[in-house]
C-alpha cells in the first residue's frame, strides 16, 4: 500500500500514479507534484478499500485531537461523497465546497458551501449571516448540512433576499 | 369629512367598529379580523356586519399610513408615540416586530399573524383565502442563537404547506432588516 505523510492540515500523497487517479475523481488539492489529502477525505478512500483500511481509525484518532468534529464532517463528507457528488474543503467558516454533479470534471467552480450544524449546538446569528455573505461573496449558494445525534444528515439551503425585493 | 376609520384602544386591543370603515380595513390590505370571524372569502366581506379587531402592529401601521386614527376609550385622540408605548408594553420586542411588519408590508405582502402555524407572521403573496398557503416568517431578536432542531422544526412545519421559510433578522451593520430563505434541499 502506499505511504501517506501526516501533516497538520492533511496527508500527502507523492505516488504519480496515485495522485493522477484520486485528483482525477475529485480527490484533494494539487501542491506542486503532490496532493494533500483532507483527513475525511483519507478516511472515506480507507472506508472504501481505496487506501489501507487501517488508516481509517489512525486519521481518525490523529486529527480528532485538533478537530473535535471530525467525526460528525465525516458523516456529512461520506454522505454527500456517496451521493455522486465532488466534495472539496472549504474555508475558515464553511465546512465544504460541493460541486455539482459532473461539475467538477466538466472544471466548473463547486455551486455550494456545506456548513456543518450539530445537534443540540446552537449557532449565532451572526456566524450564519457571515457564513451566508462569504458564500454570496464567491458566488456560491450556502447549504446546511443538519446532524442528527444519530448521525442523520438533513439539508437545508439558505438564501439572502436583497433589500426592497421580493421574498420568493 | 376625514376618510380615516377611527379605532378605539381598548386595553391591548383596538377595535374598529363602523361596520363600512372595517370591511374596507379588510378589503384594501387584508387588516385585522372581524369578531368572531375566523375566515372570510374576498368576495362575503361585502356580507359581513361585525367590528374588526386589529392587532397593534395593524394599528401602528394603518396609523403611519394615515388610514386610521386612534382614540382611547374617553375618546382621546392618541399620538403614534402613545399607540408605539402601548405596543411596548403588551408586546416583548414590538419595535422589532413592527420593523419587519412595516418592511414586509412595503414590498407588497399581506402580513398576518402566524401564530396558527406557529411562527410570528403569516406572509401572503396576495392574501388569505386566495393564496393557497402562506409563508411562514420568524424573527430573530439580536443576537440570537439558532438552535439546529428550530431549523428543523420550522423547516417541516413549513414543509407542509410552503417548501420555505424565513427568517427575519435587523442587519447588524446597515440597521435594515434582512432575511434569510430556508428551504428543505435533498442533495
Amino acid at each position: 500500500m502506499h505511504t501517506l505523510e501526516f501533516r497538520e492540515s492533511g496527508l500527502l500523497v507523492r505516488d504519480r500514479a496515485l495522485i493522477s487517479r484520486l485528483y482525477s475523481q475529485g480527490y484533494g488539492e494539487l501542491l506542486g507534484n503532490e496532493l494533500l489529502l483532507l483527513p475525511v477525505e483519507v478516511m472515506y478512500l480507507a472506508e472504501r478499500g481505496v487506501l489501507d483500511k487501517e488508516l481509517f481509525l489512525k486519521v481518525l484518532k490523529t486529527y480528532v485531537t485538533s478537530d473535535p468534529d471530525l467525526w460528525v464532517k465525516y458523516l456529512v463528507y461520506r454522505d454527500l461523497r456517496s451521493r455522486g457528488y465532488v466534495v472539496k474543503g472549504g474555508s475558515s467558516r464553511v465546512d465544504f465546497r460541493l460541486y455539482e454533479r459532473g461539475g467538477w470534471k466538466r472544471g466548473q467552480p463547486a455551486k455550494y458551501y456545506v456548513k456543518v450544524l450539530i445537534e443540540g449546538r446552537r449557532i449565532d446569528l451572526d456566524e450564519l449571516v457571515q457564513c451566508v455573505n462569504e458564500a454570496l461573496r464567491v458566488r456560491k449558494e450556502l447549504i446546511l448540512a443538519i446532524v442528527d445525534s444519530l448521525g442523520t444528515v438533513s439539508y437545508y439551503r439558505v438564501e439572502v433576499i436583497p433589500p426592497e425585493s421580493k421574498l420568493i | 369629512m376625514s376618510s380615516k376609520a377611527q379605532a378605539i384602544l381598548i386595553g391591548s386591543r383596538v377595535i374598529v367598529l363602523d361596520i363600512e370603515k372595517a370591511r374596507e380595513l379588510f378589503q384594501r390590505g387584508f387588516f385585522g379580523k372581524f369578531i368572531g370571524i375566523d375566515k372570510v372569502k374576498p368576495d362575503e366581506v361585502s356580507k359581513v356586519a361585525r367590528p374588526l379587531e386589529l392587532s397593534l402592529l395593524e394599528a401602528l401601521y394603518l396609523l403611519d399610513e394615515g388610514r386610521i386614527e386612534v382614540v382611547d376609550i374617553s375618546g382621546k385622540v392618541l399620538s403614534r408615540d402613545e399607540l408605539l408605548e402601548v405596543g411596548r408594553k403588551y408586546i416583548a420586542n414590538f419595535d422589532l416586530l413592527y420593523e419587519v411588519y412595516r418592511d414586509l408590508r412595503s414590498r407588497g405582502y399581506v402580513v398576518r399573524t402566524g401564530l396558527k402555524y406557529g411562527t410570528y407572521f403569516a406572509v401572503y403573496e396576495k392574501g388569505p383565502g386566495i393564496d393557497h398557503a402562506p409563508y411562514l416568517v420568524h424573527v430573530l431578536e439580536p443576537g440570537s442563537k439558532l438552535e439546529p432542531l428550530d431549523i428543523i422544526r420550522a423547516g417541516r412545519l413549513s414543509h407542509t404547506v410552503r417548501k420555505k421559510f424565513i427568517l427575519a433578522y435587523r442587519d447588524k451593520i446597515y440597521g435594515k432588516v434582512n432575511y434569510l430563505v430556508l428551504s428543505w434541499f435533498t442533495p
